[in-house]
């Protein structure tokens, strides 16, 4: 009992830090989620009342702001990923938080949890749209994933008849898939934060190194024909054309990456003085 | 509890090349309010770092009621309640939202003192931390040490900020509920006056090196200034000399005990003894972190 109950104060305060913007993006995704399940249903039918030509617009609005909301998810992990145990040292809070009697690791995998099950929240409840039934007419019957095409996935790959809906493959994949991404997202930032022991610079190394690795994986794609993994480009891949076993293994090996970035950041993180 | 609270032996913390603790040799005995005094940049600090595991000794050992500081890190945090330096909490957190916090990492919290603090000290417990003064930053740290109920409090520089008034009434809570309990307190200060007022030992540091370690009483008994003047006088610290230092063609020196018994000493060695007089702390701190001629023969 005493071990559950320090685990709750101090997964309260984690909660406390991470609060404020975790409820802005949410509240983002439900917005925007809720104006594309709105044009979608056009319940007062006043984008049927519209000229064709508008209607046409109407019907690109969902799809642009649905997908783009899924695929730009991966980027609130940095943002909550900047918010990790080393904004203590920034803050000047880590003589305090150090000084409690709980091991370091416990501290930090307490917050970087909060912080990736927040992040799985996110992703889930954007997902959550993309099944809303929509009636006959206007984009065919079925759920809004029927249109739901991100903008990275070729154009020829269709999204909305490989899998009945509610399949695993048609739900939990992308939601899988998805999550993955924005974990790496939030691992690396988490980590680099943890480094760097600042948000601000945390969030600016993650970026660097994501742009020079994404540099060197086009370099190399692009100049030697030699692929490495990438995980933007290789998690997207998976998440709507097809899920399977191979695609599972991908995912898992990514998940590993998010571990190994915290245990790098767990290391670090015992070894610092204040 | 062990007979000392907290044992160095050798203790060297280094930061590229300049050592900002060197050798520090400490005992303070259980049940002691210790003041640890040193000037800016002393080493203070530092010490107090690596008793609590913020900063890892380079070399030399310590332990803290009886447990080492390498392997023990845990268990010392669980009985040890530590004021820091600079006073900074979580600004989005209210003092009672600090309270709740931080009562979940010990078993012992006692809300009755949490109580007892706050009316005493006049702490406003449902303002943001941010929104909070200096002093009453300082005054929400003390009160959650005191609540942990730690057989050592260790407390960098407790009173910095607090008006005359509260800074009282923190010297006497801690005097009343800690030291009055048989607890240990452990206690950085720039204030002799403070110090003066609730310790019963005093450690002096500076430039990293113990100076002085004695108890008040035995300063104030028994301490005295020696100034002599005169040629070939004694330059070493050897007992019962504490400090030694030239001025002029004048010596002065610190002296422990006997200090009669030393004057007539220097005298038949030919000098001329112009004062014997009794030491404050301050006195005592002064004389030992003066930066001057060193008494060279």
């Amino acid at each position: 009992m005493p071990a559950l109950s320090v685990a709750n104060g101090y997964l309260w305060k984690c909660w406390r830090d991470t609060r404020s913007t975790f409820l802005i993006i949410l509240s983002a995704v439900l917005v925007v989620g809720a104006f594309g399940v709105y044009v979608a249903f056009d319940p007062f039918g006043w984008i049927a009342a519209k000229p064709v030509d508008l209607q046409v617009q109407w019907q690109i609005a969902p799809q642009a702001l649905l997908g783009t909301m899924l695929l730009s998810l991966p980027f609130a992990g940095m943002v909550l990923g900047a918010l990790g145990v080393g904004t203590e040292f920034e803050r000047g809070t880590a003589d305090f938080l150090l000084t409690r009697p709980r091991s370091r690791r416990h501290l930090l995998w307490t917050s970087w949890a909060l912080g990736a099950a927040q992040m799985a929240l996110l992703v889930l409840v954007s997902n959550l749209f993309r099944l809303a039934p929509v009636g006959p007419g206007r984009f065919g019957e079925g759920s809004l994933r029927n249109f739901l095409r991100p903008p990275t996935v070729h154009r020829s790959v269709t999204l909305s008849h490989r899998y009945p809906v509610g399949s695993f493959e048609d739900f939990l994949g992308p939601v899988l898939v998805l999550c993955t991404m924005a974990l790496v997202f939030y691992s690396l930032t988490y980590l680099m934060t943890t480094l760097a022991r600042s948000g601000r610079n945390g969030t600016g190394l993650a970026l660097g190194v994501m742009i020079a690795y994404g540099s060197v994986f086009a370099t190399l794609r692009n100049w030697y024909d030699i692929r490495i993994p990438f995980f933007p480009v290789d998690l997207i891949q998976l998440a709507f054309p097809a899920f399977d076993s191979a695609s599972m293994a991908i995912v898992a090996g990514w998940l590993a990456v998010c571990v190994a970035l915290t245990l790098v950041a767990q290391l670090s993180f015992e070894r610092a003085e204040i | 509890m062990s007979e000392h609270a907290i044992v160095t032996q050798g203790l060297v913390k280094r930061y590229g090349k300049l050592a900002a603790v060197n050798g520090l040799e400490m005992r303070v005995p259980g049940g002691a309010v210790y003041g640890f005094l040193g000037r800016n940049g002393a080493g203070k600090t530092t010490t107090i770092k690596m008793l609590l595991g913020l900063a890892r000794p380079n070399a030399g050992s310590a332990r803290v009621l009886g447990l080492d500081i390498a392997r023990d890190r845990l268990e010392i945090l669980r009985r040890v309640a530590f004021v820091g330096e600079y006073k900074v909490l979580y600004d989005q957190l209210t003092a009672a939202e600090m309270v709740r916090f931080t009562r979940s990492f010990y078993p012992g919290w006692s809300d009755a003192a949490v109580e007892k603090c706050a009316r005493l000290l006049e702490i406003p417990m449902l303002q943001e931390f941010r929104k909070l003064s200096k002093g009453n930053r300082a005054k929400v740290w003390m009160l959650l040490a005191l609540a942990q109920q730690a057989e050592l409090l260790v407390l960098d520089e407790p009173t910095a900020g607090l008006d005359p008034f509260i800074n009282d009434a923190v010297l006497n809570l801690l005097a009343e509920e800690v030291a009055g309990d048989g607890r240990t307190i452990f206690f950085s200060s720039h204030h002799l006056a403070e110090v003066e007022q609730i310790c019963d030992w005093v450690g002096i540091v500076d430039e990293g090196r113990m100076l002085l370690e004695a108890r008040l009483e035995d300063i104030r008994e028994h301490y005295r200034l020696v100034i002599a003047a005169g040629r070939d006088l004694p330059a070493g610290k050897t007992a019962p000399v504490v400090a030694a230092a030239r001025n002029g063609q004048f010596s002065r020196y610190v002296v422990a005990r006997d200090a009669q018994a030393f004057a007539a000493q220097l005298t038949s060695q030919g000098a001329s003894v112009t004062e014997v007089a009794p030491l404050s702390l301050r006195a005592v701190f002064i004389e030992l972190v003066r930066k001057e001629e060193p008494c060279l023969p």
